[in-house]
């Protein structure tokens, strides 16, 4: 009980402790911090446009922040949801010519699937190299987000330009595959729902599902999983995929619920973030969920502050620099703490 | 044994050492003070020598290097007879130089109180008399010696008075010379014990595992060559065998972790060497492993779900795609309750049982796969007299059942006092082979020098 107070009053403080830095920046500044953070707060919690800017910012986060989420339980460090993003939108767009034949109510989930799928592929190249080659992961998924982005900015320069041919953007995507505003005149799309019942789904997959389980064992202790007959090897494909394809939804997510159009920097680092959405979510589906909120709406109110107080949004992402830090040394005093555990434990005569 | 060199705080009490208080130590002031500890796994850097280790655990590590300093060293080495070339590397020394290593390091630091943490665990009869007569060399030079022991005959035999401990207090502490060993036993586990150890049935004649010449496939541990044995229903086989000889590897290649390099392993008229673990374990073979911390259980995990980790080939929770949460903690619960692990439910940690409850519970759940035959690796490490006693009496009944047993253990006593026959396990070969009812010195010989006598 003392435990769940305790990590209940530190979640709370995150919040509240980056809003004090935001005001002591803003005041270094020589600006109004009151100002600044009143329209932090009404341009991402004031009203229904304010809301509504929160969810879609939160959306990629969400989809993105699960899919790393699973990678790390498994004891996978993916890294390349920023890449994986990209491959989603990219291959979406590719065949959307393709796509957009098909009735509306068929074209968004093949547009999915096509999303999932490439993300999976640019995630199975990183597994592959792990498994079969003993490449680290954590190298070969950060080279792989520079290839998936100059790729995506090569396309859009060249093969998927624009019909007229002048400017670096693709075409717009077929109406039939934009998705549907839920509350207009808000930007509220549907794939906000998609990605809240995608938490719910990797919830039941983590900890209701035996494949959930062996995946989490082998993120666990590698050691005890072999010796229950667990194949940590196959593990590692599963969360690599799984990572991958809720990665590449994301992308399709923003693709075909905001931009409607991919273009060069198409991701502001989403993928990135995403992985502060899932240490800060402490890799649950619902803590990633109300991380994925929190940061979508310091990014959401970032941009009110820029344009009613003047303030420059890199404020926020420093804001998002210090919560990564913190949530990382926490987890790494709770490793020591386990770890203090199992050394007590060897000790006992 | 924490407390006492600073590792935990007291929460209240003191300490009172060579006529200073202290309420809380350190780690410092406590070698600072003149008490040494070995620990049970020793830290040493591998790649140093000898000399160049007991000087990192010095107060002076330069000073320690120099001619003087070296010459202090061989003085020691000479006046309690730690017999070991300190230019020596220590990747190279077997388990027992090693320790010494550790003794020189606390000694030459000036420790006046040595506290010793399960020093024979790791060692031969014969090496473990070699210690003991160190110690008493050093009893007699004035060194108080504190030596933590589960080995009641070892306790008795080097100790002038026996101190035991039962759940955090002291039982019972008295000369040694005036307490009985079943004084001692039944003190630390709080009742009578049963006398004589398990009492075992008479083996059948079915063969149940066959194992035919097989061999490592390769790794970084001791290999096995060439080893078989047949193991009958009802029959215990004990593999006897100093720590390193190969049992890593044989419990591996038995249990199905790692796949034999050749040879056949036949369970029933059934060949499973292409089999996993999992597989194994649906077709009868059940695996206790010999580290339940790294091996058997997942400590940040409930232990409804460490039940999961051993049991999930036999597909008994899955309904459809979800798991059977209720199922699992329900059989979850009926192993708590039968095992009597005290104080838990499913939904407690792995990592917050004590270590004896942990071993009942990874036990409970292996035998509750309803196995045929049994690979058990060290059981009972590091478990009281009571769970020792409960570990056994439960792979007596196994046998008695018509089951089988492979025990695999570094603990002579435990191999002894359990086994239909005992195969000696030594540099990877079987060196040795007794009956039941072999005697102890015969065995620790074929252990230390890999010939039968």
């Amino acid at each position: 009980m003392n435990g769940r107070l305790g990590q209940l009053a530190g979640t709370l403080a995150f919040p509240l402790a980056g809003l004090a830095l935001i005001a002591g920046i803003i005041l270094l500044g020589g600006k109004s911090p009151a100002l600044g953070l009143a329209a932090l707060v009404s341009g991402s919690l004031g009203g229904a446009f304010a809301l509504a800017e929160t969810a879609i910012r939160a959306c990629p986060l969400l989809l993105a922040g699960l899919g790393v989420a699973v990678a790390f339980r498994a004891g996978v460090w993916n890294i390349g949801a920023e890449g994986q993003i990209y491959f989603g939108a990219l291959a979406v767009v590719a065949l959307a010519p393709v796509l957009g034949l098909l009735p509306a109510a068929a074209a968004v989930p093949a547009a999915f699937l096509v999303a999932a799928a490439a993300g999976g592929f640019w995630a199975w190249v990183p597994a592959f190299l792990r498994t079969r080659r003993g490449v680290q992961e954590v190298i070969s998924t950060i080279m792989l987000n520079f290839i998936a982005i100059q790729l995506v900015s090569w396309c859009v320069h060249g093969p998927l330009k624009e019909s007229s041919g002048q400017f670096p953007y693709s075409d717009e995507i077929p109406a039939s595959l934009m998705l549907p505003r839920l509350l207009p005149p808000t930007r509220l799309h549907l794939g906000v729902l998609f990605a809240v019942a995608a938490a719910a789904v990797v919830w039941v997959f983590l900890f209701r599902t035996l494949r959930g389980f062996q995946l989490r064992a082998v993120g666990a202790s590698p050691e005890a999983a072999a010796h229950a007959g667990i194949p940590t090897e196959r593990s590692v494909w599963e969360a690599m995929a799984v990572s991958g394809a809720l990665a590449g939804l994301a992308g399709a997510v923003q693709l075909m619920g905001v931009s409607h159009i991919l273009f060069e920097k198409f991701s502001p680092g989403y993928g990135y973030t995403a992985i502060a959405a899932a240490l800060l979510g402490g890799l649950h589906p619902v803590g990633v969920a109300l991380a994925s909120g929190l940061l979508g709406a310091l990014e959401a109110g970032a941009s009110a502050m820029q344009r009613e107080a003047g303030i420059s949004t890199v404020i926020v992402y420093l804001v998002q620099g210090v919560i990564i830090l913190s949530v990382a040394h926490q987890a790494a005093r709770r490793r020591a703490a386990t770890e203090a555990i199992r050394q007590r434990g060897a000790q006992e005569v | 044994m924490n407390v006492a060199f600073g590792f935990v705080r007291p929460d209240s009490g003191e300490i009172v050492f060579d006529g200073r208080r202290y309420a809380a130590m350190t780690p410092q002031a406590a070698m600072a003070a003149g008490i040494g500890m070995v620990h049970q796994h020793f830290k040493l850097v591998e790649e140093f020598t000898v000399a160049e280790n007991v000087a990192l655990g010095s107060a002076d590590y330069r000073e320690a290097l120099t001619p003087s300093g070296q010459s202090r060293l061989r003085t020691i080495i000479r006046d309690t007879g730690l017999e070991v070339d300190p230019r020596a590397r220590v990747e190279d020394l077997p388990v027992g130089l090693r320790q010494r290593v550790e003794i020189l390091k606390a000694l030459f630091r000036g420790s006046r109180l040595l506290i010793l943490d399960e020093p024979t665990a790791v060692l031969t009869p014969q090496e473990t008399e070699e210690l003991f007569r160190v110690l008493r060399r050093l009893r007699g030079q004035g060194t108080g010696i504190i030596l933590i022991t589960h080995k009641l005959g070892e306790a008795l035999d080097i100790s002038d008075r026996v101190t035991v401990l039962r759940q955090g207090r002291c039982v019972l502490s008295c000369p040694a010379a005036e307490v009985q060993q079943a004084r001692i036993a039944s003190a630390m586990v709080g009742r009578d014990l049963l006398t004589a150890g398990p009492v075992l049935p008479e083996p059948g004649d079915e063969v149940l595992l066959e194992v035919r010449n097989i061999s490592s496939a390769g790794g970084d541990q001791q290999p096995v060559l060439d080893i078989s044995f047949t193991l009958r229903a009802g029959e215990i086989l004990g593999i006897a065998g100093v720590e390193g000889n190969g049992q890593t590897a044989l419990a591996d290649i038995l249990a199905g972790v790692t796949p034999p390099g050749g040879g056949s392993l036949m369970l029933g008229d059934r060949e499973i060497s292409p089999l996993g673990v999992d597989g194994r374990l649906r077709e009868g073979l059940s695996h206790i492993p010999g580290d339940r911390q790294t091996q058997a259980l997942l400590l940040e995990f409930p232990l409804w779900e460490n039940m999961l980790l051993g049991r999930w080939p036999l597909g008994e929770f899955s309904r459809g795609p979800l798991l059977d949460v209720g199922g699992l903690a329900e059989v979850t619960r009926e192993a708590i309750g039968a095992y009597g692990i005290r104080g838990a439910t499913e939904r407690t940690l792995a990592m917050s049982l004590s270590g004896g409850n942990q071993q009942r519970f990874v036990v409970a759940r292996q035998m509750g796969a309803g196995p045929r035959v049994v690979v058990a690796v060290n059981p009972t490490r590091g478990l009281d007299v009571g769970a020792i006693e409960y570990v056994h009496a439960r792979l007596a009944e196994h046998c008695g059942r018509g089951g089988a047993v492979v025990l695999i253990s570094t603990d002579l006593d435990e191999v002894l006092a359990l086994s239909h026959r005992i195969l000696v396990l030594y540099r990877g070969r079987v060196a040795a082979e007794y009956p039941r009812g072999a005697r102890r010195e015969d065995v620790g010989l074929a252990m230390a020098t890999g010939r039968a006598s």
